[in-house]
């Protein structure tokens, strides 16, 4: 230690800099060998890049990453760009703001993975598995979805210049909403969390409210119905996959819908003169709403206020509790049994008397029972 | 072409280029160009990646993930900057992102133990123990301290960059990189504060 206690010039950092280094140096013979293995492997590594060289994208795709199997495209059209080769998405692709697509090329989303595409106004799709869908060529406001499950969120402005999305089976015209469209083969469901769409199809045009979804059958007539809960949920898990990549946030999607008859609140209201109803449990479900309401408060309504302050605090509850089910749920749709049946055990424990446990334990195809 | 032989292996050795040459021919696509810069910079890029990382990195690996990228992304050097301060940002970018890596794995590289040698009181064994301790315990305490202060103290303290150096590397100005040098040794003398190896050392630093 009396080395240590010398504070002589540098020593002390040269004896760090001696340990740290020593194993930096190389020989030249190791120098030649290293080299010849990177040479080797950026060998190995072009053939396989060179495919891409072909695709006309107007920047750098960025890194590919193998591990991952989410994407985020941001979408800025190329005007007069002629369509090319389809872009198949395949382990993560990042493409930055301000980074091109050409109009026209199709996108396909593989199996178990998930898109988001976000225009230049924010307009954003979130495109689930084995989603195909494409930028219309020559027409800025229309995509096509020729097969799969987008979730849309069309900002104002957007709405503004009109928004539509074409499908086989017939057209959505958007607006400003947030809504998901599901294409499969011979059927197409428009489901709808905020604003309004028109379906058109086969000469017939539904116009669809907030709450509902239209089932469109090839040959068949328009079917529309509340939105169920596991639409809900299906459309939640193609927001939540890309929810860690950067651009807008997921979209609100209520997932308080399908009541039970004894509750009060129905979050299926119908609109009325076109003008969503308002209800308390509303704004203590919307952060919007209540961020809207910052009127000063009439000391008369103290009354009002505290039954609505207990009705916000069951509410939380109830909203926990949801949330605990839609995570197994989610986790039990994605193929993840073992941790759907850990928080199915978390949701038992925690909600002896709640209300979904048996639909989990049937998802999950486990025996359960409350304690 | 001369040959020399070295430690039993033919070895050619190559004619010195100029970097500007060798970065056009390597953005042009010629590997053996990019093989010449990287015999020409791997020395840096493992001294770089050593201090940023600290010991048990695996210098091999990452010098050519370093060469690989640098090779990916060639066609993006514009020859603003020299290619060597390119290169060494990149090499820290790969440094960080490889504790990002370790951090989010939760491995803890092996402890170091220091080695006593008994009956052995020459000078060298005590320095070689000493030195090792001092980087163990200086890395562990790293290892708590944010990214962008590890590689601004790392580069400028123990790699000895200057702050004009250490602002290009980093991408920041010269008054970013000397605030995040102060915030960091300041970080790290408190954490060492009662360590009797690390203690002296940072006196020396501040000197």
């Amino acid at each position: 230690m009396d080395k240590m206690n010398n504070e002589n010039g540098n020593e002390l950092l040269g004896e760090l800099r001696d340990e740290l280094y020593a194993g930096v140096t190389r020989s030249d013979s190791q120098l030649e060998l290293e080299r010849r293995k990177l040479i080797d492997r950026i060998g190995h590594e072009e053939p396989e890049r060179a495919p891409r060289k072909g695709l006309v994208i107007g920047f750098s795709l960025g890194v590919a990453v193998a591990a991952a199997a989410l994407a985020l495209f941001v979408l800025m059209p190329l005007e007069e760009q002629a369509p090319t080769a389809p872009i198949s998405l395949s382990g993560l692709w990042r493409v930055g703001p301000g980074d091109a697509v050409s109009r026209g090329r199709e996108i396909r989303v593989p199996p178990n993975a998930g898109a988001k595409l976000v225009m230049k106004d924010r307009t954003t799709f979130w495109l689930g598995a084995s989603t195909r869908a494409s930028m219309k060529d020559g027409d800025p406001s229309t995509i096509e979805l020729t097969h799969g499950r987008m979730l849309t969120v069309v900002t104002p402005r957007r709405t503004g210049s009109g928004l539509t999305v074409e499908t086989p089976l017939g057209n959505v015209v958007v607006h400003g909403t947030t809504f998901s469209i599901l294409v499969d083969g011979e059927s197409m469901r428009v489901r709808l969390h905020e604003g309004t769409v028109d379906v058109i199809s086969a000469g017939e045009t539904i116009p669809v409210s907030r709450g509902h979804q239209v089932e469109v059958r090839r040959g068949c007539a328009l079917v529309v119905s509340p939105v169920d809960r596991a639409g809900v949920l299906a459309d939640l898990m193609i927001a939540e996959k890309t929810a860690d990549l950067d651009g807008p946030p997921v979209p609100r999607i209520d997932p308080a819908v399908e009541k039970p008859a004894s509750t009060t609140r129905d979050h299926l209201d119908p609109v009325i003169d076109g003008t969503p109803k308002t209800t308390p449990s509303d704004k203590a479900r919307d952060p919007r709403i209540s961020a809207r309401d910052g009127r000063k408060k009439d000391p008369a309504a103290d009354e009002i206020e505290t039954s609505e302050v207990v009705e916000e605090k069951a509410m939380e509850e109830e909203l926990i509790e949801e949330e605990l089910f839609t995570k197994a749920y989610v986790e039990a749709q994605a193929g993840n049994l073992s941790t759907g049946r850990k928080l199915l055990e978390e949701y038992l424990s925690a909600h002896p008397d709640g209300r979904y446990w048996q639909r989990v334990a049937d998802i999950l195809g486990v025996e359960a029972s409350p304690r | 072409m001369e040959c020399i032989l070295t430690e039993g292996m033919t070895v050619e050795r190559r004619e010195v280029h100029d970097d500007r040459d060798l970065v056009r021919r390597a953005q042009a696509g010629d590997r053996e160009a990019t093989g010449d810069l990287f015999v020409l910079h791997s020395h840096a890029v493992r001294r770089l990646l050593a201090s940023v990382i600290g010991p048990g990195a695996d210098l091999d690996d990452l010098t050519q993930e370093v060469f690989l990228r640098a090779h990916r992304s060639l066609h993006g050097f514009r020859g603003k900057s020299r290619f060597s301060t390119w290169l060494h940002r990149l090499t820290v970018n790969t440094a960080v992102s490889h504790l990002r890596k370790m951090k989010n794995k939760q491995v803890l590289m092996d402890p170091v133990v220091l080695e006593v040698v008994a009956g052995d009181d020459s000078a060298s064994v005590h320095d070689s123990a000493m030195g090792r301790e001092m980087v163990r315990r200086l890395y562990r305490i790293l290892d708590t301290v944010s990214h962008k202060r590890r590689a601004a103290f790392t580069l400028f303290e123990i790699e000895g960059r200057s702050l004009a150096s250490l602002a290009e590397i980093l991408g920041i100005s010269r008054a970013s990189a000397k605030s995040r040098v102060w915030f960091a040794r300041r970080e790290i003398t408190r954490k060492a504060s009662d360590d009797p190896y690390l203690g002296p050392l940072l006196r020396e630093l501040k000197q």
